[in-house]
């Protein structure tokens, strides 16, 4: 793949509207001139971070290239800002626009900060239904949406919020998940924006209920339809097992402006680890579906763990790729299998193994996508599987840097000893792990692997060009950029930058508390910076230390810092 | 039940006096009685405290490791939920009964460490 960048320096920073229009007419023409620049993919508004994911190709690249390889090690702290409430980290990617970043933290509180000095702007505390104390999922949230004149909050009690984005008062609210009927299946990251609709993906998986996705009229916070991630097929589902099947779309999608299309992963079949009474192939949990965000219709899914009993959701990232005259969608899945699929109908072009050890199937068809040969879970009895239930990597997405061709990612290689167990499905006993097992499966290290490590590799064949191991596997996202390099922290806080070309660390910071979020990248004033929101908290941190006792006292926090190089 | 209710038969039970009841009415199990630590084991399995705690109390969150003496203290954690530092343990009241949350802080103090 070719994307050679041609680019001034340091690009003209532009205002939100005019922005979001250029950005739309490049997607609409399916160009990428502007003016006299030419502007690679991934590289458009690139003083901003406007999306989750930065752009609607969802590589996380960064094209500013101010801080690189030869000034890196003279990174310093611009500013520090805490946010208050730790309760389970801060997981968040946060969202930087003209010189504003706007950050959410525990109990979704939302502030807007001067991303020059890191001072509030204004705040938005939310209050929050008191059933959220009692609730699995909850009160962390993984970013906000910011569009149209306002910042979008996705709320841990099911609804969702607008609010002004310049003052950060409230302009609508919608009730959106049967919050107190679902076992407090909620929203714990940011909706998608796609056009004037916001889609929101609800939590399902490990609760008793079954997945929706909801479309909202994004300025009169009407909800348009709702979609449901449990397919209503006898065939799918026997008897009532698809009333509390799970398959929730927790993670945010890719919005498509150039398909009008928003691509989901959905999450894991209830409950997660036993197969009895839902024998079928689950649709669509564990599945990318493609939706029109005008309608909530499918347009096309492709299921990859069919009948899913190790809990391999597919929530995580969509990325987009042109190559060879080919729409590529690129998807990794927990299981440790990544799947290439045509982005335009879902069928599969590749199937590559990022995880060395996996034992859950002899092998995925790289061409039907079919699992051959699974192992079954009996119950009662533990089993191990490979890899655990944390996945071959967790939810913390990678980045794709087009000047090297790489997709940088986390990967982790760990087991799991299951032991399936009946389980009573209560929509009300919220603080119970619907998953059908006393656990989600003491880990196990593989002999001969470090448990972590952060991989180079071409997204469309799977080809390593580097690897860097990791004694604590990370559990923080991915940012490269275009000075050359790639950043990544872990639980104990360490953040680094490498050589994008060769993995070399060229620069260390110890923040003080893990990292479980988002790291990205902003220019306001012509001059770069490096935001990075430390925070160690979530599930990860709670059952980690049984493995690795160095994380039993590794403190929380909810801070953003930010990084920049001085003159 | 009151924080205060809970204080004081709490308290009682521990040392061996099983005659308190709850605010359910409910007598209050003897939190030494192996019948009791061993129906408290159960509630926590089904009720999947070992998502957090491991199946023996020795999983992530090691409760084999903790001061868990105090009757009152692990009671009102299991019901009320408990939040220190970034960790976030959520609440049982209602979801589980007085009577399953004091079997279970039965088998919670027989796992956590004794006092010396």
């Amino acid at each position: 793949m070719t994307h050679q960048a041609s680019y001034s320096k340091w690009p003209i920073g532009c205002a939100a509207v005019s922005c979001a229009a250029r950005v739309g007419l490049l997607l609409s023409l399916g160009s990428v001139t502007a003016g006299a620049q030419v502007l690679a993919p991934g590289t458009e508004d690139p003083n901003n971070w406007p999306q989750y994911h930065r752009s609607s190709n969802a590589w996380r690249y960064s094209p500013l290239e101010q801080i690189n390889k030869t000034n890196v090690g003279k990174l310093k702290v611009a500013w520090i800002r805490q946010g208050g409430d730790i309760t389970h980290g801060i997981q968040e990617t946060p969202i930087v626009i003209d010189g504003v970043v706007y950050t959410i933290t525990a109990q979704n509180r939302v502030a807007a900060l001067d991303a020059r000095t890191g001072k509030e702007i204004w705040r938005f505390e939310p209050k929050l239904d008191p059933l959220t104390k009692k609730v699995l999922f909850s009160p962390y949230s993984r970013g906000v949406t910011v569009g149209r004149g306002k910042v979008f909050i996705a709320t841990v009690d099911g609804r969702g919020i607008a609010v002004d984005q310049k003052t950060g008062k409230e302009v609508w609210q919608v009730q959106l998940t049967d919050f107190a009927n679902c076992q407090g299946c909620n929203f714990t990251s940011p909706p998608v924006l796609a056009g004037d609709v916001l889609t929101f993906g609800s939590t399902a998986g490990e609760l008793a209920t079954a997945g929706k996705i909801f479309g909202v009229d994004a300025d009169a916070g009407k909800k348009l339809w709702e979609f449901e991630t449990i397919k209503q097929d006898p065939k799918s589902w026997p008897g009532e097992s698809g009333k509390y099947g799970g398959g929730g779309a927790w993670m945010p999608g890719t919005y498509d402006a150039e398909t009008n299309t928003v691509y989901y992963g959905t999450g894991n079949p209830g409950k997660d680890f036993l197969a009895a009474g839902r024998e079928g192939d689950n649709l669509y949990t564990d599945s990318v579906i493609a939706l029109d965000p005008k309608t909530g219709k499918l347009k096309w899914y492709r299921q990859e763990i069919q009948h899913d009993v190790w809990d391999y959701d597919a929530a995580y990232e969509a990325l987009l790729f042109k190559k060879d005259g080919k729409d590529l969608l690129v998807h990794p899945n927990k299981s440790g299998f990544v799947f290439v699929l045509d982005k335009s109908d879902g069928k599969i072009e590749n199937v590559w193994r990022l995880s060395e050890t996996i034992n859950f199937v002899k092998d995925i068809d790289p061409k039907s996508g079919q699992l051959i040969g699974r192992l079954d879970l009996p119950i009662g009895k533990a089993t191990l599987v490979c890899p655990s239930a944390f996945g071959a990597r967790s939810w913390n997405s990678g980045a794709y840097n087009p000047k090297t061709g790489l997709w940088y990612t986390t990967v982790m290689e760990l087991c799991g000893a299951i032991t399936p167990a009946e389980q009573k499905s209560d929509p009300k006993d919220y603080s119970t792990p619907h998953i059908g097992a006393e656990d989600l499966g003491k880990l196990q290290r593989v002999a001969g692997h470090k448990p972590g490590r952060l991989d180079a590799r071409d997204p469309i064949t799977g080809q390593r060009k580097w690897t860097y191991e990791m004694d604590i596997p990370s559990f923080g996202a991915v940012l490269a950029t275009g000075g050359g390099l790639v950043f990544n922290g872990d639980p104990l806080g360490i953040v680094r930058a490498f050589d994008a070309d060769d993995g070399k660390v060229l620069w260390s910071f110890n923040t003080g508390s893990g990292l479980r979020s988002g790291i990205v990248s902003y220019a306001v004033d012509g001059k770069q910076y490096i935001l990075v929101p430390s925070g160690w908290g979530s599930y990860a941190a709670i059952l980690l230390p049984a493995l690795f006792p160095e994380l039993e006292n590794a403190p929380g926090a909810s801070t953003l810092i930010a990084f920049t190089v001085e003159d | 039940m009151t924080r205060t209710v809970v204080t004081l038969t709490g308290a009682m039970v521990f040392a061996g006096v099983a005659a308190a009841a709850g605010s359910d009415g409910n007598a209050i199990p003897d939190l030494n009685d192996p019948k009791v630590i061993s129906a408290g084991r159960n509630v926590f399995l089904k009720r999947h405290c070992s998502h957090c705690h491991g199946a023996n109390g020795d999983g992530g969150i090691n409760l084999t490791k903790r001061d868990l003496t105090d009757p009152t203290y692990v009671f009102q954690a299991i019901a009320e939920g408990r939040e220190r530092g970034s960790m976030r343990m959520p609440a049982s009241r209602d979801v589980l009964s007085d009577e399953e949350i004091w079997l279970t802080t039965a088998y919670v103090m027989s796992i956590g460490l004794k006092s010396k």
